[in-house]
């Protein structure tokens, strides 16, 4: 699995709500090294899921410069993002957004098909991957059928199976009670260090500094400095 | 995406079932309407004996309105000269037998082999005035058989014999001029007057003849070809023939609208979903292709609905595949060209109703599905 360091510069993304614009990031400079643990914290409306949408490709900055890998995002056509997002990205969604109408074991397949594997092959390896993650007898079951934690380890799972080079977490315990949510965590630290997968991670959860190789501060669209962690 | 749109489907059955009912009943209307329209095409189009002329009074549509005075064969045969071979009144009516919608033609039986070159398929020619002979298809209609016993208009008649002829196929009984005369009276006489030309005669010519000279002489009659009666008789179900076609048209459209609303909905309703296909790798074609699929396997099976209720109402709702105005019968059948245009055309309608509505989701960023904007969260 290739390692990704994540640079951007002078980022900022603005939208058009009615007549007015909104900086929802601004000049935003960040440094994330290959196979770090960075968290961005920050209050709702802060700009974290914004800097994620654009570090994930499902966004363009509005101005800037940001390279994933020595990809430069910001010049992407729209295939070239769609398959930067298929080669090197992992989603983690705060309320798993999984399909309500595949069951566990095709939702972590998903990625798999999107890369073009048969659909034999895709649910061989998610079997294999939801049984890493402790959920090898839920294969069967529809996320109706699954607990808050359970399903957000099938979203996990949909998230690493591809074993990814980046993986971006928004609020990914904000669902969960504490006992889940300690699941997850240790789940994502462990993939962390035995993947090699740089994670980037939002949250207003100040407790998740502790496992963090990085922590950004986002306040009102602007970053404070990186601090940088043991 | 074959996959996906199926387990999208089978978990929502019940949108599923109401979508293919909807679209169903267009497409149903859409296949019965155009085997409508040909039908009626079909009307117009029967062929007849170029070598009769027929007259009937001028302005009058349906033959059986008309009236023939005493006096005009002899004007008619005096106009024609050599070129006539026979000259025969005809009482015709259209009138219901039993409950079967009957053209009754009233002529003298030595015109029957000659004029109107019927011939017996079983039987015999009738001898009596209480005999008949009924046609293929009044037989067929009616379940007659030689030697069945009718009533016609209060009087029983014996079926001597089945006959078949070229032409339109109508349901007609054929019974001599003088039993059709004293069945129905002296009052309205004979509606039609046939001149069967010689084979030497031009036709054309002597149509026209005939004409100037019942002009010359008064006589409100028109002299038609066979066939040309029956052309105009069909061009006034003209009408009826446009009517099928705009509505089999709207039919169409309604099937487009249909899909369009459907894929608006589906697309609008899972944008969250392909928001998250988005994001996790699969493009803007794979989401084209999943809602495309999603459409055309609701449109098939809508499509397979409407045909086997429309095989079934034009076998059994339509007295075995016939269609009858007035006393004339033609097909009313659903060939497998027509109904493998009508998937064509239902598929083709549901991709264009597709792409309409869907355009707007294929264009949005992976983002804008998933509802991003400042102040969201990245659920």
């Amino acid at each position: 699995m290739p390692q990704v360091a994540i640079q951007a510069h002078a980022l900022t993304r603005t939208y058009r709500r009615g007549s007015e614009d909104v900086r929802a990031l601004l000049d935003v400079t960040i440094t994330i090294p290959p196979a770090a643990f960075a968290i961005v914290l920050g209050p709702s409306g802060s700009g974290k899921s914004t800097l994620l949408n654009l570090i994930g490709g499902i966004d363009r900055p509005t101005s800037g410069h940001l390279t994933v890998d020595g990809l430069a995002l910001h010049d992407l056509s729209e295939r070239e993002l769609d398959s930067y997002r298929r080669e090197y990205v992992g989603f983690l969604f705060q309320f798993n957004n999984l399909l309500p109408n595949l069951s566990a074991l095709e939702n972590v397949a998903l990625p798999l098909i999107a890369q073009g594997r048969s659909w034999a092959q895709a649910r061989l390896q998610a079997g294999v991957q939801l049984a890493d993650l402790g959920l090898g007898h839920r294969v069967g079951h529809r996320p109706a059928e699954l607990s808050g934690g359970e399903q957000q380890r099938v979203a996990l799972a949909r998230a690493v199976v591809t074993r990814p080079a980046l993986i971006l977490a928004d609020e990914p315990t904000g669902d969960l009670d504490l006992e889940s949510a300690q699941v997850v965590l240790d789940l994502m630290s462990s993939l962390n260090r035995d993947l090699g997968a740089t994670f980037v991670i939002a949250t207003h959860n100040p407790r998740l500094e502790s496992r963090a190789t990085h922590v950004f501060e986002l306040s009102n669209g602007r970053l404070a400095p990186p601090v940088p962690r043991p | 995406m074959i996959h996906l749109a199926l387990q999208d489907l089978r978990h929502d059955r019940l949108t599923f079932g109401f979508s293919v009912l909807g679209l169903g009943i267009l497409v149903f209307a859409f296949l019965l309407l155009i085997p409508l329209s040909l039908a009626v095409t079909r009307l117009g189009e029967a062929g007849g004996l170029p070598q009769n002329l027929i007259l009937v009074e001028q302005n009058v549509l349906q033959p059986e309105l008309s009236r023939v005075p005493p006096g005009l064969a002899g004007s008619v045969s005096a106009i024609l000269g050599e070129r006539l071979e026979r000259l025969d009144p005809v009482i015709f009516r259209i009138l219901r037998v039993e409950d079967h919608p009957i053209q009754l033609r009233g002529v003298a039986p030595e015109a029957w082999t000659t004029t109107f070159q019927l011939q017996l398929v079983e039987g015999t020619w009738s001898s009596a005035a209480s005999e008949i002979v009924i046609g293929q298809l009044a037989a067929q209609g009616g379940g007659w058989r030689t030697g069945s016993e009718i009533n016609i208009y209060g009087r029983p008649f014996r079926v001597a014999g089945i006959a078949d002829g070229p032409g339109t196929k109508t349901q007609t009984i054929w019974m001599s001029y003088a039993a059709a005369r004293a069945l129905f009276g002296d009052d309205q006489g004979a509606q039609l007057l046939v001149a069967h030309l010689r084979p030497s005669a031009d036709p054309l010519a002597s149509r026209q003849d005939l004409e100037d000279g019942l002009r010359s002489i008064g006589a409100p009659f028109d002299a038609y070809f066979e066939d040309a009666l029956l052309r105009q008789y069909g061009a006034a179900l003209n009408d009826l023939r446009l009517l099928s076609l705009v509505t089999a048209s709207i039919a169409f459209v309604a099937v487009t609208l249909g899909a369009h609303n459907l894929a608006w909905l589906a697309a609008e309703e899972r944008q969250r979903m392909l928001g998250v296909l988005r994001a996790i790798g699969f493009d803007r074609r794979d989401v084209a292709r999943y809602l495309a699929l999603r459409a055309g396997m609701i449109t098939v099976s809508a499509y397979l609905l409407a045909l086997a209720a429309a095989v079934v109402f034009i076998r059994l709702g339509l007295s075995a595949e016939t269609f009858t105005v007035g006393g004339t019968q033609t097909d009313l059948s659903l060939s497998p060209g027509m109904a493998v245009l009508g998937l064509l055309l239902a598929c083709a309608a549901s991709l264009a109703g597709t792409w309409l509505s869907v355009s707007r989701v294929l264009t949005a960023s992976p983002s804008g599905l998933l509802g991003r904007g400042p102040g969201a969260t990245f659920a």
